[in-house]
């Protein structure tokens, strides 16, 4: 019998205008068309979504989770980058 | 970092370091909650065809196809961990793993398909809803989609069960009748004793679950017992009974018939897995076609 | 419904032609649901659901039009239940067994196109009734088309025996499209008066589409023509019709005047 193994693929859904994709989960399609079309019937039976991204897990790129000290923790260390870390005089609108 | 990580509530991604026993029993978890998904849809799917009623049919209809959905989801989930959709498909058609026991038993009547909305739905929601809270992230997302998805699922059958009993005494008796046939396998849903789990232990400690066999029980039996009353049926265990802390005493399920299960010997456990087999078999021609057409025809557009 | 007033002097013609759709539907959808738990893939378990679960909610939207218009107080249960099998208006090709995977996507392909014309031609309708319901359903049924060109274009283009169980395919359901090109005095005068499209055009239109899909697909089969004589309009149907309404209707006849 047949091993063939359909590609993994990652689905995005936009739950609505003006919101981003995002990630949902992932399905086994052997092209980009079928892929699209699975992730329909799977991911939107119930107006989740008005638009679909169907990316190969191959295709994505991340960062090493060995690295994550040196990628994110460094950010940590800068709180000025954030509003709060500002005294503002009460009642005064900035 | 992952014993930290688990210890806190926090959650493991799949490219987070994992003992190789985590991964090993998640994967087993996963797998076995996914081909229940898959193997629960024969009994129900197969009185699609005769609903009493079109909007019946289409209820029925959107429930089953959710499980095949919620099946998918979860070889997804699962995939993260290493295993692949076919390995584990092969392991359902080999009888490697096991699925839920209690789609072993039959489901006879228009009642069964009304009871297993009510009680076997009403189950699994009471053990997936901590699992949408599990370690495993992957696993905590797909179950948080189901939950969602599900909640419609045992309300339908209770609402199937509530028109039985308020119709015709045949449907009366029907209804009573698949409430004496799933009352036990449902109370199988949640597992072996806690003495009797030996992967109970782990599976706490490492917050894959949330809650033990046995506690899950005792809140189902709760509210099943408050829901038959509603319904004005009775639950086939005469030691049931309401205690003055709100919670009910009851029969625990015959473990022989139980273990038996577990050996793959329930009523229809040949027939539920060679049915399976036999709707891959038969599809192996499709998927093979699928895989010459991606060979050809995608790899020569890509190449242009 | 407040577009009967204007359509009663076609009645109860308009109301014949809606039940011969609502047929249609409803013997589509309850075969698509055999292929519950035995599709090739569990994808495709949900999406040949998917398609059936569209259908039985075509059925029910026209069969309570067609009980509500008819005046005799039946419900979509008692026209779905209550009909024995002379009394089933749908064409032929609509209760035709599924057979495998590729009859099922022949048999998918030249109805949904068959459904995103008739649709179409209904939702531009001055007639309420067939604008509002024509123009959801159209939307679902260009769905199913791309579902089944999309499988069709695998299984030509995928093996030799793909290829081939494909055509075996489309050659089982060819001898029972003709029908949906018979126009009989229902649909002329029906049309004569403008309520509902004309099916010559839509007819013209469908066979179009579905020979240049054929050809694209690498197949040729033999031009389309009206059959002579009495089809499933007329309640002639084939003779697995009558397990297909057996197995539909027996929980509910079982139990007369019982709710569920």
């Amino acid at each position: 019998m047949s091993t063939y193994t359909e590609p993994l693929w990652e689905v995005f859904v936009r739950p609505a205008r003006g919101l981003s994709h995002m990630h949902v989960g992932s399905l086994r399609a052997s092209d980009a068309e079928m892929a699209v079309l699975s992730a329909r019937d799977l991911y939107t039976r119930r107006s989740e979504g008005v638009s679909i991204w169907a990316v190969r897990s191959t295709d994505i790129a991340s960062s090493d989770p060995a690295e994550r000290g040196e990628f994110f923790e460094t950010a940590a260390t800068k709180p000025y980058r954030h509003a709060s870390h500002y005294h503002v005089p009460d009642g005064l609108n900035l | 970092m992952f014993e930290e990580i688990v210890q806190t509530g926090g959650q493991i991604e799949p490219s987070d370091w994992m003992p190789d026993k985590y991964r090993a029993s998640l994967s087993r978890q996963i797998a076995q909650h996914a081909h229940s998904e898959i193997i629960g849809m024969q009994p129900e799917g197969a009185w699609i065809t005769r609903a009493p009623s079109l909007r019946r049919k289409a209820i029925l209809l959107a429930k089953v196809q959710d499980e095949a959905g919620h099946g998918l989801y979860l070889y997804g989930a699962a995939e993260t961990l290493g295993t692949d959709r076919a390995e584990m498909l092969e392991g359902l058609h080999s009888g490697r793993h096991k699925y839920a026991m209690s789609f072993d038993y039959g489901m006879p009547t228009w009642g069964d398909v009304a009871a297993m909305g009510w009680l076997g739905d009403g189950a699994a929601i009471v053990n997936q809803v901590p699992l949408a809270r599990c370690s495993y992230g992957p696993y905590a997302r797909a179950m948080v989609r189901v939950c969602k998805e599900e909640s419609f699922h045992q309300r339908q059958g209770f609402e199937a069960m509530q028109a039985l009993v308020a119709g015709t005494p045949q449907q009366r008796q029907m209804a009573q009748d698949a409430l004496d046939r799933w009352w036990w396998p449902a109370l199988m849903l949640f597992g072996p004793p806690d003495d009797a789990s030996p992967r109970t232990a782990d599976s706490m400690r490492w917050g894959i679950k949330r809650y033990t066999n046995d506690e899950l029980r005792q809140r189902f039996v709760d509210m099943a017992a408050a829901q038959a009353d509603v319904l004005g049926l009775t639950i086939p265990d005469p030691a049931l009974r309401l205690r003055e802390d709100g919670h009910c005493d009851f029969t625990l399920m015959d473990l022989e018939e139980f273990t038996a299960n577990l050996r793959g010997e329930g009523p229809y456990a040949t027939q539920r897995r060679d049915h399976r087999r036999a709707a891959h078999q038969d599809g192996a021609w499709v998927r093979e076609a699928m895989q010459a057409y991606d060979d050809r025809v995608v790899a020569a557009r890509e190449a242009s | 419904m407040n577009a009967a007033p204007t359509t009663l002097p076609t009645e109860p013609a308009l109301t014949s032609y809606l039940l011969r759709h609502a047929d249609d539907s409803l013997v589509h959808g309850q075969r698509l649901c055999e292929w519950v738990a035995r599709a090739p893939r569990i994808e495709d378990d949900v999406a040949l659901l998917n398609i059936a679960l569209d259908h039985i909610g075509h059925a029910r939207t026209l069969l309570t039009t067609v009980g509500e218009r008819e005046g005799r107080g039946r419900s979509e249960d008692d026209l779905a239940f209550g009909r024995s099998e002379m009394e089933f208006s749908n064409a032929r090709v609509f209760e035709l067994p599924n057979g495998d995977f590729g009859q099922t996507v022949a048999k998918l392909v030249c109805i949904a196109l068959w459904e995103t014309e008739l649709f179409g031609a209904w939702a531009a309708s001055d007639e309420a009734v067939l604008a509002e319901f024509g123009s959801g359903a159209e939307r679902e049924c260009r769905y199913h088309l791309k579902y089944a060109t999309t499988w069709a274009a695998r299984l030509a283009g995928g093996t030799q025996e793909s290829a081939e169980r494909l055509e075996k395919g489309f050659a089982a359901v060819w001898p029972h499209l003709g029908e949906l090109l018979v126009i009989d005095s229902l649909v002329t005068d029906l049309a004569d008066v403008g309520v509902i499209p004309d099916h010559a055009r839509v007819g013209a239109a469908w066979t179009a589409r579905l020979y240049a899909e054929l050809a694209g697909l690498g197949l040729a089969l033999p031009e389309l023509v009206a059959p002579a004589g009495p089809q499933g309009r007329q309640g002639n149907h084939l003779e697995s019709f009558t397990s297909l309404l057996a197995e539909m209707q027996y929980l509910h006849r079982a139990h007369p005047g019982a709710t569920w």
